[in-house]
């Protein structure tokens, strides 16, 4: 492995289809659906652009919707060292397959769905196990500093919400597919996706999101891309100026650890949407509705008591979380399910 | 105390009335005081017109200020203030000339607003380009209604004069009898000035006065003993036509504002008598009922030599189901018996009823605290909205008991809690009954029906008198023989859900802050107080619900109680009758005694149905319904004693699932181990294997409940004889209203039961038991009548012994399909052999008869289909034709032709298909079921053959394809009517109507099935989504037209029922129903089965079809529809010709046995 980085690495143009006609016409995909359930980026300097803020030397890559290839392309131009790629709508495949001997192996595809990673229940493709993906890469543990892999692409737009806040909760537990280490997660967010996962105490879109995002990862932002650049676009155009599509880069902490008994690290998601389910409420009122007599913790962290769930801080909830579940006399019972 | 009652002109001069004590005007109006003067002149002239004690000292105080007020703000009225600005002399003096003219008039003399400009002002205006934000304009009557019915009974008429003032404003109108309603409260207050304005607002809504306001007209006058007024209304009242002698039969008064009528009336006439006028001769009587309504009766004598014990007797019972219907909720012991230690026995803390005393008594408290606070006027919380309400709740400890009793069973049964908008609305509807109930003692509603009880239930007990006299008619004589004591009509309007909801939610929050327990109470720690109940969400997905959970510690104690022979309290509507219930007279008036119903259940959505109901009613075209829905009300139940304890066993022993009596142990929740978090394989499948658990717990739970309930009810029961109150659904079928205790369910709930009345065998009677155990057995599908009798003369051993032991013995009654059934009738039978003398042994069991597939059955008559007539009995036979080894038979000669010719999968289902894989898709054909539903069930019969699933996945398509064809061949006639009622109701239903029409009883039906919307219902605790119909009642035409051909057919199948049961009442038999299972006692199945099925051909022999046709043809050809129709072209409603008829003879049914059999 270590003889290819001074041979010279080819280069990987692309055969050009930056038109949605060629894409229909290349890949047959439907010619009305204009408002698909996925982006596909098409233009290659954006994806060169795109893909040198992210740092890909050396590392693996999984790509989750490569679409056309043109940023896997990208990536491989900036020497990422493998490339496993999670493609979702079968029509990409073969062509994602001929990238895949014309690079040699770099490049892997799997026929998957970044959306149906770790679904319960019997796993017929595209749902794929991490188990699977993370097949022959050595554990690391989490508080090294070397990250395992990268996870990049475009976000999957239909089921955007939940893919994430799964990925999160597995991030929380280190199960899943963060089960052999840390692994940098670096998507393309739409405009007001990105909004509510970089929003602050204070801000009208901070919540849940927001809360876990802040608590477990460091998070920047790398790039913003306008839409226009990415394929398929409505009909009727953007309005003016064009929302934007957002780079962010999350990087799970290093020291992160949730000191609570394992047995309730699966509740404190739970425990989270309960408290924060009513932004008017007091934070007082939410915690006492989950277990009376609870609410001498908000002092002991030093909280006025009619400070609302949107003011408190990641870093504040996570003390919260602990306190709670160490506590002896806290009730867990409408936390199960 | 000064009031206002605002009153709006169309031009800039606002004219304030400030009524007070001594009756002081104030004018207010800011234009130069020339119009001032003009103004105030012509009040104090018009003032000396007025019939107002202390007329001098009126004028001397009268004080005339004048500014007006040019609010230039908010409402949509204003802006036609300033466009009127320009024409300011003119519109001022057409108010004066208005006001002018008002004054000639012979009316009562009032300066009130020149109502007829106004309204038409209203009309005109526009909304000036802005959009209305809040959708002002949209008012929500039913809610409306019931604020101003609550304001009224407290007493408190300026607020119901302000809620009305505030829809009016926004442009509704209201109808005649809310006007009545707030009349009547002014009246009672004596409040002259705002009666007589008010007066003047209706007639300024071109509201037309009728009796009823003209009785509270009465009533204010007679107060004031004002004799001239009194008379001046006399002679109004002639001149529109209305009779004083008829007032108090024609309007709907209570008690106290009976005796003011009459004091006011007595004043004028002294001699004054009320005359009972006859009911008019209803206009339209269904052929089909001719012959029973043929005699005109003015006064019926009925006269018996009942003794009089045996009034007393009944009497008590009366007052207990009055008691019982008062207090709402009435209290039954729990038969379950927990075998073993219960843990918290060490004595340490207190019964469950101690605790829930404690919280009625700090809830009581709280909710007189609020009441309080809302007189004072504080608008926090809601209270503006809830407000009204929260003041009915007097007394408070009677609310506060309703409330935690109704919130105990759902809420602290299981750990996982109650849905929040269901509990809510179980606790509104618990204190509308509530409160019903004492709107109707106010009005000495109470008082009445008692005092008529005694002589109606007479007539009750006593079968033989129902044959010539009607109970309805009699109940209206008795009604009208007591004019005086007010009408037994008054009733409140129902309150909508938003209503409920809001109530219950108020009540709900309240429990949340006071209810309070020992949160260490099974730990063996010190006392910790903690609330009782919480308020928590569960997500579905995204989407947060809200729900009421108890704390752990309640829950552990309230199962303890109860599994430990522990007092649940049901609702007084869901328990059975101890007297029979009251005769239908109109649409809310029926049933129970004293609880409203509805003739027609329904929600929000039926309101169109529900006038359509009432000008049938007041028509007199329900006759016929109501008689048969009392028929079915009069027929007295029992509890079978013996079958109840081997049940009772059972259930608290282990349960057996071959009985269906679900057992106490639940079953269980898998264990979670730490390690499962490392190997998410394992974890995902416990995750999988929890979440299947936790539903089957669910559902077992739920099925133990049901079970504990059903028993509990029947031992509560066990000595007494009840009756059921029957109600209909909006097609037509009757139903029980209480659902514990009522024939209506499954095999052991019908296996308790037995007539209260019993009748000698006869000649016939053993046989005809003998024919129903061998149809609950189950075996003999296809045996003629004598096979029955001899398998069961075969098997009279085993009918001996399980009827001797039950548990020990062979067990052959655990063979039959219908058990508990079957050792009922086993053991009737074994006791009437044992007796030695067959013919006059008392018998209390109901036989069945049912009918074969009664849905085709009606198709074949509908459309005289003789091919079809035969396969379902219509047609005489030697033995019963089977329906679905019919099309069994077909289907399978159809696999055998495929599987000749090649196809595989024909050759993988030949041999298989049995009658069972093909009757249920039969059943539910008539039914409308699509090629997707039945598909789904032939799959799942398929599938436990044992076949594979690939197999089962392309063979359920294949079969499903050859059964619908199959069934199309051979019913071919009732296939082609069902497409014509399809493609008519798809067209009704896309022009924007419900589909509608009369059945032949002249029950009109409204399908309303339509797009609902969810609004939410701001309530303290959160918004509450409910589901409520969309304002513009779009038809949903999916369910409009897959529904309506079934609807047809069971609206048609209820009205044979029905007839039915009328003439079986007027021989004297005892008749009940299940939908198309007749029930009578063994000696008159013979009988029975003549009548039904001279009815059937009487049904059939109307021109059904013709109607419907002509029906539609009247109220909907030639609308357009928003699309055409597939396959076509039209877009306007057209209906083509009825399929042909065939050949079919009805009268030949008279002759088939096996119709019902």
């Amino acid at each position: 492995m270590a003889s290819r980085v001074s041979t010279k690495l080819p280069t990987y143009k692309i055969h050009c289809c930056p038109n949605r006609t060629h894409l229909v016409e290349k890949f047959r995909l439907y010619p009305h659906q204009t408002k698909a359930k996925q982006r596909y980026l098409l233009n290659f300097d954006v994806a060169t652009q795109i893909a040198s803020k992210l740092d890909v030397a050396n590392s693996l890559v999984y790509e989750c919707n490569p679409g056309a290839g043109v940023l896997t392309r990208a990536l491989l131009n900036h020497g990422a060292r493998r490339i496993v790629g999670l493609e979702h709508n079968r029509k990409f495949l073969p062509y994602l397959r001929e990238l895949e001997l014309e690079s040699h192996g770099r490049f892997k595809v799997e026929y998957a769905d970044i959306g149906k990673l770790d679904v319960a229940g019997p796993g017929t493709p595209p749902a794929i196990s991490s188990h699977k993906l993370l097949e022959g890469i050595n554990k690391v543990s989490w508080s090294h500093e070397h990250l395992v892999a990268k996870l990049i692409g475009i976000e999957k737009e239909k089921t955007a919400h939940a893919n994430f806040m799964n990925l999160l909760h597995h991030m929380l537990r280190c199960s899943g597919f963060f089960s052999h280490g840390r692994i940098e997660v670096a998507l393309l967010f739409t405009g007001d996706r990105a909004q509510k996962l970089l929003a602050q105490p204070g801000d009208s879109m901070y919540n849940r999101l927001a809360i876990l995002t802040w608590m477990l990862c460091d998070v920047r932002l790398l790039h913003m891309e306008s839409n226009l650049s990415f394929n398929p676009l409505p009909s009727m155009g953007y309005s003016d100026p064009p929302p934007q599509m957002h780079l962010i880069s999350l990087i799970p902490k290093q020291d992160f650890k949730l000191r609570v008994p394992p047995h309730c690290i699966l509740l404190v998601p739970k425990f989270l949407k309960l408290l924060t389910v009513k932004k008017s409420q007091p934070l007082a009122c939410a915690i006492e509705s989950i277990s009376p007599g609870s609410s001498i913790l908000l002092r002991e962290l030093g909280l006025p008591r009619n400070v609302k769930p949107m003011d408190l801080t990641p870093y504040q909830y996570k003390l919260l979380f602990e306190l709670f579940f160490n506590w002896e006399d806290s009730m867990l019972d409408f936390l199960i399910e | 105390m000064a009031q206002i009652v605002t009153v709006r002109s169309a031009n800039p001069v606002k004219i304030y009335f400030s009524c007070s004590k001594h009756y002081l005007f104030y004018l207010n109006q800011c234009k130069g005081t020339t119009q001032c003067t003009k103004l105030a002149n012509y009040v104090s002239l018009s003032a000396v017109q007025w019939s107002i004690p202390n007329r001098t000292k009126f004028l001397s105080q009268t004080n005339i200020a004048a500014n007006v007020h040019h609010r230039r703000s908010k409402t949509h009225l204003h802006a036609s203030k300033t466009r009127n600005h320009s024409n300011d002399e003119a519109s001022v003096s057409k108010s004066l000339a208005v006001l002018e003219h008002l004054n000639g008039s012979e009316d009562l003399e009032l300066f009130s607003e020149n109502g007829t400009g106004e309204t038409k002002v209203l009309t005109e205006v526009k909304k000036d380009g802005r959009s209305q934000r809040r959708n002002d304009s949209f008012v929500d009557e039913a809610a409306r209604l019931a604020e101003i019915d609550a304001y009224l009974f407290c007493g408190n008429v300026d607020g119901a004069i302000q809620v009305f003032n505030r829809c009016r404003r926004k442009g509704h109108k209201f109808h005649v009898l809310t006007f009545n309603t707030i009349l009547h409260g002014l009246a009672a207050k004596k409040r002259v000035i705002d009666f007589q304005v008010f007066y003047h607002n209706m007639g300024g809504d071109n509201v037309m006065a009728n009796v009823q306001t003209y009785a509270a007209v009465l009533e204010l006058y007679g107060q004031l003993k004002d004799v001239k007024m009194i008379q001046d209304t006399c002679v109004k009242m002639n001149s529109q036509g209305y009779d004083l002698k008829h007032i108090f039969q024609k309007s709907i008064l209570t008690k106290e504002q009976t005796t003011r009528v009459l004091e006011a009336i007595r004043l004028v006439y002294p001699n004054y008598k009320v005359e009972i006028c006859k009911d008019p001769q209803p206009t339209s009587i269904s052929p089909l009922v001719q012959s029973l309504y043929k005699e005109d009766k003015t006064n019926i004598k009925y006269s018996t030599n009942t003794p009089k014990s045996f009034v007393q007797d009944v009497m008590k019972s009366f007052e207990e189901q009055l008691e019982q219907e008062r207090a709402a909720f009435g209290t039954i012991k729990s038969v379950e018996r927990k075998r073993g230690e219960p843990r918290s026995s060490e004595g340490v803390c207190k019964s469950f009823p101690e605790i829930q005393s404690g919280w009625k008594d700090r809830l009581t408290g709280s909710i007189q605290r609020e009441i309080e606070l809302v007189m004072a006027g504080n608008k926090a919380n809601k209270r503006s909205k809830t407000g009204p309400f929260t003041r009915l709740l007097v007394p408070c400890h009677e609310y506060a008991d309703l409330a935690v009793e109704a919130i105990t069973g759902p809420v602290c049964s299981q750990s996982y809690g109650a849905p929040l908008n269901h509990l809510c609305w179980l606790v509104g509807t618990q204190v509308y009954n509530r409160y019903a109930v004492k709107h109707k003692e106010k009005s000495g509603v109470v008082d009445k029906i008692r005092s008529m009880y005694g002589q109606f239930a007479e007539l009750a007990y006593d079968h033989e008198a129902c044959k010539t006299i009607n109970p309805r008619e009699l109940w209206f004589q008795l009604e009208r023989s007591m004019p005086y004591e007010g009408s037994i009509y008054c009733d409140v309007p129902p309150w909508p859900t938003s209503v409920r909801v809001l109530v219950g939610c108020t009540l709900i929050d309240m429990m949340i802050r006071e209810c309070k327990i020992d949160g260490n109470m099974f730990n063996h720690k010190g006392e910790k107080i903690a609330p009782a109940f919480f308020h928590t969400y569960e997500h579905e997905h995204t989407t947060a619900s809200g729900y009421i959970k108890a704390h752990p510690a309640v829950v552990q104690l309230y199962q303890e109680y109860v599994s430990n022979c522990g007092d649940i309290s049901l609702p007084a509507s869901k328990l059975p009758m101890l007297v029979p219930p009251r005769p239908w007279t109109s649409i809310t008036n029926g049933g129970h005694l004293l609880l409203s119903v509805q003739l027609t259940r329904g929600h929000d959505k039926t309101a169109e149905n529900l006038s359509a109901l009432e000008e049938a009613c007041k028509a007199s075209k329900l006759n016929a319904i109501f008689d048969s829905l009392n028929c079915l009300g009069l027929c007295g139940w029992k509890v079978n004693g013996k079958i109840l304890d081997i049940m009772i066993d059972i259930f608290n022993d282990k349960g057996s699932e071959l009985l269906e009596i679900p057992g106490p142990e639940l079953p269980k929740l898998p264990e979670f181990t730490p390690e499962l978090i490392d190997h998410p394989k394992l974890y995902t499948a416990f995750l999988k294997e929890k979440s299947n658990a936790k539903k089957e717990i669910h559902e077992a739970h739920a099925l133990r409940m049901a079970m504990v309930y059903h028993l509990s009810v029947a031992n509560h029961f066990r000595e007494k004889t009840f009756w059921m109150p029957c109600n209909l659904d909006f097609r037509g079928r009757a139903y029980p209203i209480p659902p514990y205790g009522s024939h209506v369910g499954d095999d052991s709930t019908r296996g308790v039961l037995r007539f209260a009345r019993g009748k000698p065998l006869g000649p016939e009677g053993l046989d005809w038991l003998k024919v129903h155990l061998v149809n609950l057995h189950g075996q003999l599908k296809k045996a003629s009548l004598q096979e029955r009798v001899e398998f069961a003369d075969e098997h009279l051993d085993e009918i001996h012994d399980s009827a001797d032991n039950p548990l020990t013995g062979k067990l052959w009654w655990q063979t039959a399909d219908e058990k508990w059934q079957m050792l009922a009738t086993c053991m009737e039978i074994s006791n009437a052999i044992r007796s030695g003398d067959p013919e006059n042994f008392i018998s209390h069991l109901p036989v069945h008869q049912d009918g074969s597939c009664n849905g085709l059955q009606h198709y074949a008559a509908l459309g005289r289909d003789k091919y079809g007539g035969r396969q379902v009995n219509v047609l005489p036979s030697d033995r019963p034709e089977d329906v679905y080894s019919e099309v069994a038979k077909l289907v399978e000669k159809m696999c055998e032709r495929d599987a000749a010719n090649g196809e595989e999968i024909a050759q993988h289902l030949v041999g298989k298909v049995s009658r069972k894989v093909v009757k249920q898709t039969v059943m539910t054909l008539v039914y409308g079921v699509t090629f997707i539903g039945g598909r789904k069930q032939i799959s799942g019969q398929l599938d436990s053959l044992g076949l594979s699933p690939s197999v089962v996945w392309e063979g359920s398509s294949y079969l499903t394809r050859n059964v619908f064809a199959s069934i199309r061949e051979m019913f071919h006639a009732a296939k082609d009517i069902q497409d014509w009622f399809t493609s008519a109701a798809a067209q009704i239903a896309l022009s924007g109507h419900f589909v509608e029409w009369v059945t032949p009883l002249n029950l009109p039906v409204t399908q309303s099935y339509q797009r609902m919307i969810k609004r939410e219902v701001s309530t303290p605790l959160q918004l509450v989504k409910i589901r409520v119909p969309a304002r513009e009642m779009v038809p949903n035409v999916v369910k409009q037209k897959g529904g309506f051909p079934p609807n047809f057919i069971h609206s048609l199948d209820s009205c044979h029922m029905m007839l039915t049961a009328l003439y079986c009442q007027k021989h004297g038999l005892t008749f009940t129903s299940v939908h198309d299972s007749f029930w009578t006692h063994a000696c008159d199945v013979d009988t029975m089965n003549k009548i039904c099925r001279e009815q059937f051909v009487s049904l059939h022999s109307q021109p059904i079809l013709e109607d419907l046709r002509n029906h539609f043809l009247k109220k909907f050809e030639n609308k357009r529809m928003r699309q055409p129709l597939r396959n076509s072209k039209r877009v306007d409603v057209h209906f083509g010709p009825l399929p042909e008829r065939g050949s079919l003879d009805l009268n030949e049914v008279l002759k088939s046995t096996y119709f019902f059999s």
